[in-house]
This record gives structure tokens, sequence and C-alpha cells, in this order.
């Protein structure tokens, strides 16, 4: 979970744990108890995958465990971002020395500011890792655990079998590695068995039936001022207003933060407003989203156009019963949807794309159809959802049956003609990210990049030579200091939309 | 977990039956055995970590364990139950020797198989064709049927927040998932129980141990669970009966 406001940030709200300052890390998160069970699990022995989708808090909880075993001095942890540009453009034994290198680097750093006096030998292969990371765990007396955030992506799956190789190589009795995985990274490599290798952690909040106070405790903690019962209408009540917009939201706490951001100034919340804020995150969240992430979808870029008319096509399966009212069917559009694994099947990579950015949350794995067959259940987010419903209005009566989770599911069996549309491209062999080539107009201020570049800072750009945003990432920011009218607080500007343009 | 109840697990994995037969009361001693082990685990997990936690925690959750897995190869097979009990009784049994047909990890619970895409094939030797709680054929005429009608079952019943590891099985990978899972488990539990730890940074600290024994119960309770939606299993529970088990049993910890 991340801060509602960060004063001395001109983008004015840091939205990935990563990329807050340390000594603020702990004022803008908490954990649930579910959350320490995982916490529990990324400290103790044993390799494991945390996967989530873009926004779900799996750094904030790798960087909470780290945290706490510093604390505790249960074991030496290392906490390690792979965003680092040369090992997306890597592969083989090029990656392999970039990840030594800055794995040594890592633990140099953390030794150092541990205040340990153990030097850790640096290593530029697999095996000399493997020799140094044993030799250290004697020195301190410790076993050691390797937290590995932003590890894999989707869509950049070339040097992913190579990672997976040094995770499985890495881990030992005395290390343990964890990393965070999003949905839909599927290659794990010859030598990596998923089950056997590691164990796998799916974060899921998108469930709030239950009595669950996820969300309430979110709000309190965060936002004490949107927990109050005086600030709601009579219909509505703090934990409603918090188990909706987790809901509406498919449990994704980047979502949810940049949701309740936008009742800051509200003295007074009732449904009308909430409604206001789900179809303003339809429109100016969720489909900026696709066009943000699609050129960083690597070889799946292509996919983005019919991920977006798939999510059309399930949204209007769900609200086509609301419009056709004549025949009495329904009311209240439903929000999860079992599909048939054929289907799920078919496009797998479609819905890994949904998932990974937070317009659905898978919520079971596999349920009985009333038509035949099986299916995933996914949950849509209420935000679209609702901006499909005609009336396009939120009533006391939807918010009661989301919230609550109807057992009676709406289906899309196998033989339904729904995705009839959804063209699939054939997919190109090479892993270019098409964010890298792309012209540095596309970081200028858009829904997309709300804290982008204004059109002088782009011109100055493309005056001194750099017009990619490749070419941007590969230029020291002295150089940068030397454009004029370009100082530190617009280089860091320039770093934090680059990097939000290139990473996850 | 109310005081004194216990947390139930050896009725969701070893069901119940009231006739006096061996089969039952073989199946009732592993209850509980189970029950014994399981409750003082849970103390571990739930509780503050101790000395007496750091050094008995792996074997309670190893015994937990590899009696539910005993327990259930026996509802399914109960033959191979019944030749292990009247084994025991009779005299051939020493405890200062190893047994060959005697219960094993790998082969009763482990198939001792190749992994063939075929599983139907003519070509197949009737003996070599495993009968392992995690084997492939097992799986496809017990686990992944059972898994469907357990989640059948959930769906028509709605549940609260303790279903969600249920929920979350897919009957296709169920089997080699819980494999995974628990083979990875035995192993990391084994070397608490044999101690073999040559330095000291491999001891199981609190946060390995509880999470072991967590990892331990989430695995045997769904195994459990869904064990009562296989047919043919002796000693079933009544579905309802065996969801409020599970249920209990599942929020004796968190």
């Amino acid at each position: 979970m991340n801060a509602p406001t960060l004063e001395e940030n001109d983008a004015g709200l840091i939205l990935a744990a990563e990329e807050c300052p340390s000594d603020k890390f702990e004022g803008y998160h908490s954990f649930s108890q579910f959350d320490d069970v995982i916490i529990r699990k990324l400290s103790a022995h044993g390799p494991v995958l945390l996967r989530g989708g873009r926004g779900s808090g799996k750094s904030a909880l790798l960087i909470e465990s780290h945290r706490r075993m510093r604390a505790t001095g249960s074991a030496f942890s290392i906490y390690m971002s792979l965003r680092y540009l040369p090992l997306l453009q890597s592969d083989g034994s090029e990656y392999i020395g970039h990840f030594c290198s800055l794995l040594s680097k890592a633990i140099a750093d953390e030794l150092a500011v541990q205040g340990q006096s153990v030097e850790f030998d640096f290593a530029e292969d697999e095996v000399a890792l493997q020799m140094s990371l044993a030799k250290l765990a004697r020195a301190l007396d410790k076993r050691i655990v390797i937290l590995f955030d932003d590890a894999a992506h989707i869509g950049r799956e070339k040097p992913l079998e190579v990672f997976f190789d040094l995770f499985r190589t890495l881990s030992s009795n005395a290390t343990s590695c964890k990393a965070s995985i999003y949905p839909g990274v599927t290659k794990f490599g010859i030598r990596f068995d998923v089950f056997n290798d590691s164990t796998v952690i799916d974060i899921s909040r998108s469930d709030v039936s239950g009595g669950d106070h996820y969300f309430s405790d979110v709000i309190r903690t965060r936002y004490p001022k949107l927990a109050h019962r005086e600030i709601f209408s009579d219909r509505l009540t703090p934990d409603a207003f918090a188990s909706l917009l987790g809901r509406a939201v498919v449990g994704n706490m980047r979502a949810f933060i940049l949701a309740c951001n936008r009742f800051g100034d509200e003295t007074r919340i009732s449904i009308p407003e909430v409604n206001t804020c789900l179809l303003n995150m339809a429109e100016d969240y969720y489909w900026p989203l696709m066009e943000e992430v699609a050129p960083k979808l690597g070889v799946y870029e292509p996919l983005v156009a019919p991920a977006t008319s798939m999510f059309e096509a399930i949204v209007d399966h769900l609200c086509r019963p609301v419009r056709q009212t004549s025949q009495g069917s329904r009311t209240i559009a439903q929000d999860r949807v079992t599909i048939h694994r054929n289907f799920v099947s078919q496009f797998s990579k479609i819905f890994e794309i949904l998932e990974y950015l937070g317009f659905t949350a898978k919520r079971e794995a596999s349920r009985g159809m009333k038509s035949g067959g099986r299916g995933p259940v996914y949950a849509i987010n209420l935000c679209s959802l609702l901006d499909q419903v005609p009336t396009k209005r939120l009533t006391i009566e939807m918010i009661d049956e989301w919230i609550e989770g109807k057992p009676d599911l709406a289906e899309i069996h196998s033989s339904a003609a729904t995705f009839s549309s959804v063209l699939v491209p054939a997919l190109a062999p090479d892993n270019k990210l098409g964010i890298l080539g792309k012209d540095v107009e596309v970081l200028a201020k858009s829904k997309a990049y709300p804290y982008g570049l204004t059109e002088d800072k782009i011109a100055r750009l493309k005056a001194a030579g750099i017009n990619t945003v490749l070419e941007l990432a590969e230029t020291p920011d002295a150089r940068l200091l030397q454009i004029d009218m370009v100082g530190p607080a617009t280089v860091k500007r320039m770093r934090d939309v680059m990097v939000q343009a290139i990473w996850m | 977990m109310s005081e004194g109840k216990g947390l139930g697990l050896g009725k969701l994995v070893c069901g119940r039956a009231a006739e006096s037969c061996t089969a039952n009361r073989t199946l009732d001693h592993l209850c509980s055995s189970i029950d014994r082990f399981a409750n003082k685990a849970v103390e571990y997990l739930n509780g503050e970590f101790s000395e007496e936690a750091q050094i008995f925690g792996a074997f309670c959750a190893r015994v937990t364990l590899e009696n539910a897995c005993a327990a259930l190869v026996g509802r399914f097979d109960p033959f191979r139950m019944l030749y292990l009990a009247e084994f025991q009784a009779q005299g051939g049994f020493e405890y200062g020797k190893p047994s060959k047909s005697g219960f094993n990890w790998a082969g009763d619970v482990l198939a001792d198989e190749k992994t063939t895409r075929d599983l139907w094939s003519s070509d197949h030797d009737l003996a070599k064709i495993s009968r392992a709680l995690f084997s492939a054929h097992v799986d496809h005429v017990y686990w992944k049927p059972a898994v469907e009608a357990a989640l059948d079952y959930l769906a028509e019943h709605r549940g609260g927040e303790s279903l969600h590891e249920l929920q979350a099985m897919d009957p296709e990978t169920f089997t080699s998932s819980t494999k995974g899972k628990c083979a990875a488990l035995y192993s990391r539990l084994s070397k608490g129980v044999h101690w073999d730890f040559f330095v000291s940074t491999v001891v199981m600290d609190e946060g390995t141990l509880k999470d072991s024994i967590r990892e331990c119960f989430i695995q045997v309770g769904n195994l459990g669970f869904v064990s009562h939606f296989v047919p043919t299993a002796y000693r079933s529970l009544d579905r309802t009966d065996a969801l409020v088990a599970y249920d209990d049993f599942r929020k004796a910890f968190k």
C-alpha cells in the first residue's frame, strides 16, 4: 500500500513500493494477518515465487520481509530489484554476467549498511556466486535470503529461463531465493519445475465477502478521515465503502490507493460520489492502462487490441441481461463470470494480460458450468462494469450484491459466440520491447502518464539529440543537466516518467 | 479452536465408522495419532516460539503428514492397510529390522513411476501400475474427479474466508502440485526430525518451523476434505460433515 501524497516529489504520488524512500516505508505501509503469513514464508527456508498482478503489493511484501529480517537478525537478507536495463536486453552468459555483478554489489552494499566487517567475494559467474554465498553464510553464521523483485515480466521471457536456472542453482540449505513474478509468466525453462523447485504464493484480495475487513483496515491506517461514520451518508457505511472500492478494483492495491485519493477533498460521501469515482476510474485509469502497458509487453504487444475487445465482450455479456429488461431477467449486472476452459486455454495469454493489468482477477480455478464443462471464475472490475450498465447509476442494491458475492454466476459456455470477433494476431519471434524504440514524445503528460513531461522539456531533449526512450535511459544525468533549463528536479521527473514507461 | 476440543484433523482425514473391524481399528488408531500430533503442532504454530517448539515442532508436523497420507492410502486402498495391520500383528514384524513390504513414503505416497503421456496403453504391466497416493493413475481415477466434485459442492454451499485454499484447487494440477509440496515438506521436516544440521545456520528458526507446520496443515486439510468426495473411499463423511470438519480445522490457525 502506498502514500496518498509525498510532498517532496513533484510527481505527487509514489505508486510503487520499490520507489518509496526507505525512511518513509514504515509510515506508508501496514500489513494484515494474511500478509504476515506471506511475509513469514518469504523469510523462511525454501524457494518461493510471489505471484500477483501489477500493483498488487508484491514489492511491499518483499521489502517488509527484508526489513523484518534485518531488524530481528534471523537471517542475512538482501532485497534486490532486477529493474536494470541491461538485464532486459541480454540473454545467456551475458545475462548471467550482469546478474552476478548486480547481486554481488547488492550483497556488498547490504553488508556495508548493516555495518558487517565481512567481505563478499565479487562473483562474475554462477559457480563463483554459489561459493561466495556459502562462504558468506559461514562467515556471518547466518542463513541468507535473497529477495528478487521484478524478476519476471510477462512478454520479457527470453532471459527468464536463465533467471530461473540461476534461482534454482543459488537455492541451498543456507541460501533461500524468493522472487516476485506476474501472472502470465509461464516460461520457467527446462531445469525449473515450478511445483517441485518452489512454492508459489498468489496474492489475491478480490473477494471482499465473508466479513473480511482488509480494505477497511487499509483505510483506517492510511486515510483516517475516510473511516469516520459522519462523513458518509446514512446508506453508506465506512466498511461498505472500503469493501466496495476494494472489490471495484478487484483487490489491486495500487488502483485502490488511486481510488481513495479521489475522495481527499470530499466532506460528504454518498453513493453518487462513489458512482462518479468508479466511472472516472473506468475512463481515466483502466483504458489508459492498456495504452501505457502495450509497448512494455514485448512480443505480446499485438495482443493488447484483442485483450481490449475480449474484455469489452465479457463486460457486454455481463450487462446484456440488464439491458434486456423487457425479459425481466436481471436488474443488477453480475460481477463474476465462469468462462469455459476451452476459451481460457485458447486465449490464455490474453486472459493473463487482463489479470496482470488488474482488469480481472481469477477467483476460482475451476467451477462446473450449468451448460456443461468447467472453467475458471473471474471477478471483473466494477468500474468498467458500471460504465457499461445502461443507466451508469450505482445503487445500494448493486453495492450490497457486489460486496456479498452472490453464488450464481454468469457463464460463457464453450459454444458461445461471445469471443467470435476476437482475432489473435500471429506473434513475431523477436522479443524487442516497443517502448525502448518509442519517441520521447510518448513521455508527454497524458492520461497514461499524468506526471509526464511538458512539450518544452521534450523539445529540449530532442534538440540535445535524445529522441527515443532508450536514448534517454542511456544518457547519464550529468549530460541531461547540461541541457538549458534542465535542473535536478527536471532530471528526476524525466527519470520517474521513464521508469514508469519502461517498467511495470 | 475451542479449548479442549482439538483440531479435528484426525476425523477430517480418517473419516468415521461405527463397526468394529480391523480396518476401523487401524483407522481409529491413525486418527488418534494424527489428533495427538496435530494438536501439539498447532500449539507450536499459534503460540510463542519456544525451545520445545524448535525441538519437537518438525517431528509433530512430520508425523501428521505421514500418518495422514497413510490413512488416505488405507481409505482408498483398504487391502494395503489391512495387509500392513496384519503384518504388524504377526510375529514377522521386528522393530530392529527394515521391512520390505512395510509402509514407505517412496512407493506408498510418491509413486516410483516414469512419467508417461499414455496412461492407458495396453503395454502397461499391471504390477507396475502404481497405486501410490499421488500416482498418475490414482490422480486420474480418484483425485481429479473428487476435486471436481468437491468444487461443485463448494460452489453450491457458499463459504467464508476459510475456504479460499479449497477454491483455489485446480482439478488438472491438484495432484502434481500437492505432490510437489508434500515431497518438499517431507524433506524439510525430516531435517528437523533427524536433526541433521551440522552448521547452526540451517537449524529451523521460528519462521521456517511455523511456515512448515502451516503448510503441512494446509496440504493435509485439502487432501482430507477432497477424500470425502471419492465415492469408493472407505469411511467417508457426509459432505456437510466434511465441510464442517474442514471449517473448524481451518479456523484454528491463520
